[in-house]
C-alpha cells in the first residue's frame, strides 16, 4: 500500500467511526420502531452501493465487449465481488430488521426477492467466470453474462413488484419521508459506504492487474525456456 | 445463400438428428412424468390441490425438465465438428441462435406434452375454463425459457462445470416469465376464469428480450 492509500484508509476509518456514532447515538429513534430504525442506515446504504457496484460491473462490461482492453474486465470483476459483499450485507441486515417489525425472518417482499435473485445472478457470475479457462475467453464470457444479468434485473423487479409488495418507500416524488437528522445520517452512511467501495475497487482491481502481470510473466517465462530447449 | 435459408437447414438438421435416436425426447418425456410422479408424492398423494399449487407443480416440472435438455445440440455438434462448421456459416451468426431456439423449443414442446398429460391425470386436474389461453401459456413459456436457455447453454459452452451452473444461471434469469406463465395458468384454471393481461404483458414482453438480446450478443460470443 503507498502512503496515499493508507491516508484513505485512515480517513475512511475516522468517517465509520463518524457514520457509527451518527446511527448509533446521534439520529432520533422512529416513532414506531424505536431504535430499531437504526438498522436502516446501514442495510439502505449497503444496498444502494450494491446497486452502483453492479451498475458499474454493468458498464464495464459494456466497455469490455466494445473495446476488448483486459481493464475493464478486471474492474467489471472487481465490482461484481464487492457488489455480493454488500449484497450480502442488505440481506443479513434486512432478515435482522424484518423479524422484529414483521415478525418473520424472510417475507416475499419484491426488494428483497430481487435482493436475493440479484445475489444468485451474481454468485453464478463467478462460478462462471471461476471455471472458463483462457483470459480473453472468460473476460468476453462474463462480460456478456453480466450484460444479460444487469439487463434482466428491472424485468425482475417489475415482475416481483408485480407480485406482491409490502416495503415502506423511504424517497417518494416529495422527498425524504423521514426527519432530516435521519436523511442525513443515512445520506452520510451512504457517502461512507460508497468511498469504502471506491477504496475496495481500487485495491481489488489493482491485486487483479497484479495477478495478471504474474500470469503473463509466467507465461513468457515458460515460452523462453522452451525456446532454449529446443535451440539446444 | 440468404439468412433463412441457412436458418431452416440448421432447423431441420437438428430435429432431423434428434428424431434418428429419439434419445432426448424419451429421457425428456420419462424424467417430466417422473419429477411430476415424484412431486405428487412429496405432496402426500393429495386427490386435489389448490389451483395455484398445482399450477406451482407444473410449471416447476416443466422448468427442471427443460434445464436437463439445453445442452444436448452443443454437446452433438461438438461431438461431429459441426460446431467449427457453424462459425463459418455465410450468414450473421445470431441465425445461429435462432435456429438453435426454434429446434431446442419445438422438441421441448413434444416432451412436455407427456408432461402436462400426466400432470392432468395424475394431479386431477379438470379442463381449463380457458383452454387456449393455457395452451399459449403453455406454448410462450416455453418460448422465452427455450431462448433464455439456448442463449445462455452458448455463455457456458466453455465452463467445465456447465451442466451445474446452466440452471444456477437459468432459474434467477427467468424469475419474471415464471411468475408469468404461473399467473395466466392459475387464471385460465380458476372458476371463474380470468385473464391477469398484465402477465400477459410480461410474458411478451420476455420473450421480446430473449429475442432481441442474443441479437446483439451472440456474434460477439462465437468469437470464443
Amino acid at each position: 500500500m503507498n502512503w496515499q492509500v493508507k491516508l484513505l484508509v485512515v480517513l475512511l476509518a475516522a468517517f465509520g467511526a463518524l457514520d457509527l456514532y451518527l446511527a448509533l447515538l446521534w439520529s432520533p429513534p422512529e416513532a414506531q420502531m424505536g431504535d430499531l430504525v437504526r438498522i436502516m442506515y446501514f442495510h439502505v446504504a449497503s444496498a444502494w452501493t450494491a446497486m452502483l457496484a453492479f451498475s458499474v460491473a454493468f458498464v464495464t462490461a459494456v466497455l469490455y465487449v466494445i473495446f476488448r482492453q483486459i481493464k475493464w474486465d478486471v474492474i467489471s470483476v472487481s465490482s461484481v465481488e464487492i457488489g455480493l459483499v454488500y449484497t450480502s450485507i442488505t440481506l443479513v441486515t434486512g432478515m435482522l430488521w424484518a423479524k422484529p417489525i414483521w415478525n418473520t425472518w424472510w417475507t416475499w417482499d419484491p426488494r428483497l426477492t430481487t435482493t436475493l435473485i440479484l445475489w444468485f445472478l451474481f454468485i453464478g457470475y463467478t462460478l462462471l467466470r471461476g471455471t472458463v479457462s483462457g483470459l480473453e475467453r472468460r473476460a468476453l464470457v462474463s462480460s456478456i453474462y453480466a450484460i444479460v444479468a444487469f439487463a434482466d434485473v428491472p424485468v425482475i423487479h417489475l415482475s416481483v413488484k408485480l407480485w406482491r409488495s409490502i416495503h415502506p418507500d423511504l424517497i417518494t416524488d416529495s422527498g425524504f419521508q423521514m426527519p432530516g437528522s435521519m436523511a442525513f445520517t443515512l445520506m452520510f452512511g451512504f457517502v461512507v459506504f460508497l468511498l469504502v467501495y471506491v477504496l475496495l475497487l481500487y485495491m481489488r482491481a489493482k491485486s487483479e492487474f497484479l495477478r495478471l502481470r504474474l500470469f503473463q510473466l509466467r507465461q513468457a517465462s515458460r515460452a523462453l525456456s522452451r525456446d532454449e530447449r529446443g535451440g539446444m | 445463400m440468404n439468412a433463412w435459408r441457412v436458418f431452416g437447414y440448421l432447423v431441420w438438421k437438428d430435429i432431423k438428428i434428434e428424431f434418428r435416436g429419439k434419445q432426448f425426447l424419451a429421457a425428456s418425456a420419462t424424467f417430466g412424468v417422473l419429477m411430476l410422479f415424484i412431486t405428487g408424492v412429496a405432496m402426500d398423494a393429495a386427490p386435489s390441490l389448490p389451483v395455484t399449487w398445482s399450477a406451482g407443480l407444473l410449471w416447476l416440472n416443466v422448468f427442471f425438465t427443460t434445464a436437463i435438455g439445453l445442452t444436448r445440440h452443443d454437446r452433438k455438434d461438438k461431438e461431429y465438428g459441426a460446431s467449427l462448421g457453424l462459425r463459418l456459416i455465410p450468414a450473421d451468426p445470431s441465425v445461429v441462435y435462432y435456429a438453435k431456439w426454434v429446434s431446442t423449443c419445438a422438441l421441448i414442446l413434444l416432451a412436455q406434452a407427456a408432461l402436462v398429460l400426466a400432470f392432468f391425470v395424475m394431479f386431477n386436474q379438470h379442463t381449463p375454463s380457458l383452454l387456449g389461453m393455457f395452451v399459449m401459456t403453455l406454448v410462450g413459456g416455453i418460448v422465452g425459457l427455450s431462448g433464455i436457455g439456448s442463449f445462455l447453454s452458448a455463455v457456458t459452452a466453455e465452463s467445465a462445470m456447465r451442466d451445474l451452473l446452466l440452471p444456477l444461471l437459468l432459474f434467477p434469469l427467468s424469475v419474471p416469465l415464471f411468475l408469468a406463465v404461473l399467473k395466466i395458468t392459475v387464471g385460465a384454471f380458476s372458476a371463474p376464469a380470468f385473464i391477469p393481461w398484465v402477465w400477459v404483458d410480461v410474458l411478451a414482453g420476455y420473450v421480446v428480450m430473449v429475442a432481441v438480446l442474443p441479437w446483439l450478443l451472440y456474434e460477439v460470443l462465437m468469437e470464443v
